[in-house]
C-alpha cells in the first residue's frame, strides 16, 4: 500500500511538471483558447515580459457606463498627480487644486447606495469575462517567464478602448489566497483610451481634407506639434499638395491600413492608385494626450513599402496586428502608487451635511499627501520586494515643497506610528 | 494457475475489507490523477501546492464531526467522565484507619505485602494475584479497605465503578474496560504495580446471558474484562484489580472467580460486637460526645449494623444533639437518632381510648412475652407512639449476633409475635386487625420450621424445593395436609402457651398496659425496673447488667 501510495504522488507530481501552454506557442494558445471555448477572435502577442491580448467587443462601454451609473460616481478629486522612475529614484508630483479631504474607509456605503445585483451579465461583458479568464490560464500555465499582462478591449462603437493591465504574481497570490480580490483590483489598472489607430486616421483625414482649403503655415501649425518639425514637413506637404492637385477626395474610397508601432506612433498607409498615381504615401502620427500630430509623411514610388520599413510588414496584414508595449516594474509600481494615492482623497463639499457623531473633515494639506505617498510607496515596494532604487522624492507643483525618503528610511513608514515627513529646504 | 486462482480467491475472502479499501483507494488515486491530468499545470501546482492545508483542514474539520458526534451520541465513548486516576498518597487512607472488619483486614495486608515485595516473589518464581474480589453487605468498608491497600502499597490506584462501563451502545464499555487496562498497565510500568478498583462488580460481572434478547453489551464488556484480567496479552504487567460486589458470589460470572482472575476473595462482614464497639469509639472520637457514654452498651443495639450505618447513627445523633442545644452528645441523643433510623419518626395518631388501651396491651403483650420466653433479644424500648404505619412497637434486638438460630428461638419469636393477638383476647374478648403483621410473621416462620427445616414432628427435609411456582404440584395432597397441619400445631401450641403465661402474669401485663397508656414510651431502665419489682429480673449467662 505505501509503495502504491508512493507510485500515485509520483504520477500526481509528474502531471504538474510539463507547462500545459510552452512558452513557443504562447500567442497562438492563447489565440486558439479563446476561439476553441468561448468562440471569441482575439489577437494575441508577447513582448518581453508582457503578455498581451487584444479583443473588440462591441458594445462593451455602453455596457460598463450602465454598471458604473449604477453605483455612486464621486467626482475625480482635484488633484493631479504623476510618477516617474529614473535614475534609480521615483518622482512623484502633485498639484492641488481646491479644497480635498481623506477618504474614511470605516464608512460604508448605505444600502441603496451599493449597485443592484445583475441576474445575468451582458454578452459584451461575459466576452470580457471570457477573454480575461483565459489570459489568466494562459499565463499562469506557460513556462514562459512573463511579469505583467495586458488586455485591450476595443469598443468599435464607443471608438473606445479599455485597458487592463496588472502584474501576474498578484493572480497567483489571489489564487492562493494570500492577497483579497479588492487587493487585486487596486493592483490592477484600468485606463480608457481612445484608439490609436483611429486617432491617427481621423489626423490624417482631415489633414488631406485641410490639404487644399488652407496655406502650409496653417496646416503645420494646425497638424504638427513641434516647430522643429516645420522644416521637414514643409516641403512634404507642398509635394503633395503638387502631386494630387486637388483629386486628394478621391484618396477617401479606399481603406487606409494603419499600425501603431509605438506607444505614442501610428502609421497611416495611403495607395494613390485611386488618384491615378502610381505608389503610395505613409503618414507617421504622434499621439499625445488623445490628439495625433503628423510626425513625418513620405511618398513611396511603388506600393511596397521600402526595406527600412519591412519590419512593419505588409500593409495588408496591420489589420491583423496590434500594438503591445512592454510593462516594466518600475513603472508599473509608479502608476499604483499614484492610483492609491489618488484614491485617498476626494474633494472637500462645503455644503456636505455633517453626519451625525461624526468629526466635521479638515482639508488635507500637501504634508497629508506627502506622507500618504510615501506610506503608500513603502507599502506597495514592500509588496513586490522592489529594492532596486535609492530615493523617493515628493514634490507640490503648487507651491515647490519637496519631501524625500531614502530607500533605507522608506520600511519605517510601513509601521501605523510612522514618522513625520520633514519638508525640505 | 488453478491453485494460484484459488489462493487469490480465498485471500480476497479473508481480506475483503483491506481488499474493498485497497480498491477504494485505487479508484480515488486513478480518478485523481485523471481529473488533475486534465487541469492546467498552473491548477495542478496549485492543487499539490494547496493539498496539505486542504488534508490538515479535511482533518480538523472530520475532528470537530467526530468529537461533536461522539460528545452527543455516545457520551465520549470511552472516556468515562467518572473515572479518576489517583496516586496512592491522594488516597491517604491507613489499614489503621480500617476498623471494625479485622479478619479482611488480616486478608487484605497479605496482598498488600506481595504488591511490596513483588520482586522477591518474582524470584521464587510466583505470580503476584491478579484479582481480588470483596463481597459483604453494604457500607462495610469494602472500598475504604481497597483504598487502605493502595496506600499501604504505595502504588496508584484507579477507582471506577462498573456500571460507568455500561453504556447503550455495544462495543463501548469493552473499549472503556481496554482504556482502563491500558492506563493501569502504563501506571504499573512507571510505578512498578497498579491497583484497579471495580466497585458493584455485579453490574458487568453478573454470569453472561446468550439468548437474542439482548445483553451483548454487558457480555462485551464482561468478555473484555476476562481477557485483560488474564487473556492474551502482550504486556504483563502487575496490575491487581480488586473488585467490590454486594451480590452473591454465585450471581457473577463463574469465568470471572476462577483462579488467575478473582483468585482471592475476601468476604467483608459487618461487624461483630467488639468491632461495633471499636467503630463507634472512632466515630465518637470525631465529635463532641460526653464521656459517660457506654460505648458497649451502644453496640448491644447496633447487632447487624454495618460501619456505614454506626457512621451515619452519630451523624444523626448530632444533628439531634444540635437541635436540642446539647454542647455535648449524649446517649439520649444516640437513642433518639437509632430509634429515628430504625424505627422511624414518630407521628401522633389521634386515637380512642378503647383503641389506645387495646394498643397498649397488644404491645405489653409482645413485651411480657420477649422478656420471659425469648432466649436471645433483649427489649429496649416499648412505645404505644405510631411509626412508620405502625400504632404501637416493641423495640428489641439479639444481644449478640446470631448466625444461626435453633428452634426455641424460632419458637421463641412465633410466640412474641402472637402475644399481641392472645393479649387483645384476653383483655377484651375481641382481637384487631392490628395482629395481622404479627400472623405474617410467626406463619412464616412456622411454615419454615415444618417445610424447609425438619423441625415438624414428622417430616425431615426440605419440602419447599418440591413446590414449583408455589403450587406442590410434586407432593402428594396427604403429604401437603399433614405438613400443614403440623404448621398449625406448632401454631396452636404456641398461643396456648402465650396465653397460658399472659394469663399467669396478667398483674405484670396490666402494669405495663398502664404504664404505657400513661408515658406511652418505656424505656430499656424502666422495662427493667418493673421486671425487677414484681421478681422477674433476667439474668443473662454472659452479662450480668444491660
Amino acid at each position: 500500500m505505501k509503495r502504491l501510495t508512493a507510485v500515485f504522488l509520483l504520477l500526481f507530481t509528474l502531471c504538474s511538471c510539463g507547462p500545459s501552454y510552452p512558452k513557443d506557442r504562447l500567442a497562438e494558445s492563447l489565440v486558439g483558447l479563446c476561439k476553441k471555448e468561448y468562440g471569441v477572435e482575439v489577437m494575441a502577442g508577447v513582448a518581453g515580459t508582457t503578455i498581451g491580448v487584444f479583443v473588440e467587443i462591441p458594445g462593451l462601454i455602453a455596457e460598463l457606463m450602465k454598471q458604473v451609473s449604477s453605483g455612486p460616481m464621486d467626482p475625480p478629486p482635484p488633484l493631479l498627480m504623476e510618477g516617474v522612475y529614473q535614475n534609480k529614484r521615483f518622482d512623484f508630483q502633485f498639484l492641488s487644486r481646491g479644497s480635498f479631504v481623506r477618504v474614511d474607509k470605516n464608512a460604508d456605503l448605505r444600502k441603496e447606495e451599493r449597485p443592484p445585483r445583475r441576474e445575468k451579465k451582458a454578452i459584451p461583458l461575459e466576452t470580457l469575462d471570457h477573454v480575461s479568464l483565459c489570459l489568466n490560464r494562459v499565463s499562469l500555465s506557460t513556462n514562459a517567464r512573463l511579469e505583467f499582462y495586458i488586455l485591450v478591449a476595443r469598443d468599435p462603437l464607443a471608438h473606445l478602448d479599455i485597458v487592463y493591465s496588472g502584474h501576474l504574481g498578484d493572480l497567483k497570490q489571489v489564487q492562493y489566497w494570500i492577497i483579497s480580490r479588492g487587493e487585486l483590483q487596486r493592483r490592477s489598472r484600468v485606463s480608457l483610451r481612445h484608439p490609436p489607430e483611429e486617432v491617427a486616421h481621423q489626423t490624417v483625414r482631415e489633414f488631406i481634407e485641410d490639404l487644399s482649403q488652407g496655406t502650409i503655415l496653417q496646416l503645420l501649425s494646425r497638424y504638427a506639434d513641434h516647430s522643429t518639425r516645420f522644416s521637414d514637413l514643409s516641403p512634404k506637404i507642398l509635394q503633395l499638395t503638387v502631386d494630387l492637385q486637388g483629386r486628394q477626395g478621391s484618396l477617401f474610397s479606399a481603406e487606409w491600413p494603419s499600425r501603431q508601432v509605438q506607444r505614442d506612433r501610428v502609421l497611416v498607409y495611403i495607395l494613390l492608385s485611386p488618384v491615378n498615381l502610381p505608389g503610395a504615401l505613409l503618414f507617421t502620427v504622434q499621439i499625445r494626450e488623445g490628439r495625433g500630430y503628423l510626425a513625418n509623411i513620405e511618398r513611396f514610388e511603388t506600393e511596397e513599402l521600402p526595406a527600412e520599413y519591412a519590419l512593419f510588414g505588409s500593409p495588408e496584414n496591420w489589420k491583423n496586428l496590434f500594438f503591445l508595449e512592454p510593462i516594466n516594474m518600475p513603472g508599473f509600481l509608479s502608476e499604483q502608487i499614484t492610483k492609491r494615492v489618488l484614491s485617498e482623497f476626494r474633494p472637500l463639499n462645503e455644503q456636505e451635511p455633517a453626519k451625525k457623531k461624526a468629526k466635521s473633515p479638515q482639508p488635507a494639506t500637501d504634508r497629508d499627501v506627502a506622507q500618504v505617498f510615501v506610506e503608500t510607496s513603502a507599502y506597495v515596494l514592500n509588496s513586490y520586494q522592489f529594492r532596486d532604487f535609492d530615493r523617493l522624492n515628493v514634490t507640490d507643483a503648487m507651491d515647490g515643497n519637496r519631501w524625500s525618503v531614502s530607500s533605507k528610511e522608506l520600511p519605517l513608514y510601513r509601521n501605523s506610528n510612522a514618522p513625520e515627513l520633514k519638508n525640505l529646504p | 494457475m488453478k491453485l494460484f486462482l484459488r489462493r487469490v480467491k480465498v485471500y480476497i475472502i479473508d481480506h475483503k475489507i483491506a481488499v474493498g479499501s485497497a480498491l477504494f483507494v485505487l479508484v480515488c488515486f486513478w480518478l485523481s490523477w485523471w481529473g488533475m491530468s486534465k487541469m492546467e499545470s498552473f491548477y495542478v501546482n496549485m492543487t499539490i501546492a494547496t493539498l496539505p492545508l486542504h488534508i490538515l483542514t479535511w482533518i480538523l474539520g472530520s475532528i470537530i464531526s467526530a468529537f461533536i458526534y461522539v460528545s452527543l451520541m455516545f457520551g465520549m465513548f470511552s472516556k468515562s467522565n467518572r473515572k479518576q486516576k489517583t496516586k496512592s498518597h491522594f488516597v491517604n487512607v491507613r489499614f489503621s484507619d480500617v476498623i471494625g472488619i479485622d479478619e479482611a483486614k488480616e486478608e487484605a495486608w497479605e496482598v498488600v505485602e506481595l504488591l511490596k515485595d513483588h520482586a522477591r516473589l518474582k524470584k521464587v518464581g510466583g505470580k503476584i494475584i491478579r484479582g481480588l474480589l470483596m463481597q459483604g453487605p453494604p457500607g462495610c468498608g469494602k472500598t475504604y479497605l481497597a483504598k487502605a491497600i493502595a496506600t499501604e502499597a504505595g502504588i496508584p490506584f484507579l477507582s471506577l465503578a462498573a456500571s460507568d462501563f455500561v453504556e447503550i451502545f455495544v462495543g463501548v464499555g469493552a473499549s472503556r474496560v481496554r482504556k482502563l487496562f491500558t492506563d493501569a498497565r502504563r501506571l504499573a510500568y512507571s510505578n512498578g504495580a497498579c491497583i484497579i478498583f471495580i466497585d458493584e462488580l455485579d453490574a458487568v460481572g453478573r454470569a453472561r446471558s446468550f439468548s437474542w434478547m439482548g445483553g451483548q453489551e454487558t457480555n462485551s464488556t464482561l468478555n473484555a474484562l476476562l481477557v485483560e484480567m488474564d487473556g492474551l496479552q502482550s504486556e504483563q504487567e502487575n496490575v491487581v484489580i480488586i473488585g467490590a460486589s454486594n451480590a452473591p458470589e454465585e450471581t457473577l460470572d463463574p469465568a470471572l472467580l476462577r483462579p488467575g482472575r478473582f483468585d482471592r476473595k475476601i468476604y467483608v462482614d459487618k461487624p461483630n460486637l467488639a468491632g461495633r464497639e471499636k467503630v463507634l469509639a472512632y466515630y465518637m472520637g470525631k465529635v463532641q460526645a460526653e464521656s459517660n457514654i457506654d460505648i458497649g452498651r451502644l453496640a448491644r443495639r447496633t447487632v447487624a449494623k454495618s460501619p456505614a450505618d454506626l457512621e451515619n447513627l452519630i451523624k444523626e445523633a448530632a444533628l439531634i444533639a444540635s437541635r436540642n442545644k446539647h454542647e455535648k452528645l449524649t446517649y439520649d441523643d444516640l437513642s433518639e437518632a437509632l430509634e429515628r433510623i430504625e424505627l422511624g419518626i414518630k407521628h401522633r395518631k389521634s386515637m380512642s381510648d378503647s383503641e389506645r388501651r387495646m394498643t397498649a396491651y397488644h404491645e405489653s403483650g409482645h413485651l411480657l412475652v420477649l422478656y420471659l420466653l425469648h432466649p436471645t433479644d433483649d427489649v429496649f424500648k416499648a412505645s404505644i407512639i405510631a411509626r412508620r404505619g405502625t400504632l404501637g412497637v416493641v423495640y428489641h434486638m439479639p444481644r449478640e449476633e446470631m448466625h444461626s438460630h435453633d428452634k426455641n428461638k424460632l419458637l421463641a419469636d412465633i410466640k412474641v409475635s402472637l402475644a399481641g393477638y392472645v393479649a387483645e383476647k384476653l383483655v377484651s374478648g375481641v382481637t384487631t386487625t392490628g395482629v395481622s403483621g404479627d400472623f405474617q410473621n410467626a406463619m412464616t416462620k412456622a411454615n419454615a420450621m415444618v417445610w424447609r427445616l425438619g423441625m415438624g414432628s414428622k417430616y425431615l427435609g426440605d419440602w419447599g424445593m418440591l413446590t414449583a411456582n408455589g403450587s406442590s404440584t410434586m407432593l402428594s395432597q396427604q403429604v401437603v395436609a399433614e405438613l400443614n397441619a403440623e404448621t398449625n400445631a406448632i401454631f396452636q401450641s404456641c398461643a396456648k402457651e402465650v396465653e397460658q403465661l399472659l394469663t399467669k402474669e396478667r398483674a405484670i401485663l396490666d402494669r405495663f398496659a398502664s404504664e404505657l397508656l400513661k408515658k406511652e414510651e418505656l424505656e430499656y431502665d424502666e422495662i427493667e425496673a418493673i421486671f425487677a419489682e414484681h421478681g422477674k429480673s433476667r439474668q443473662w449467662p454472659s452479662q450480668s447488667t444491660a
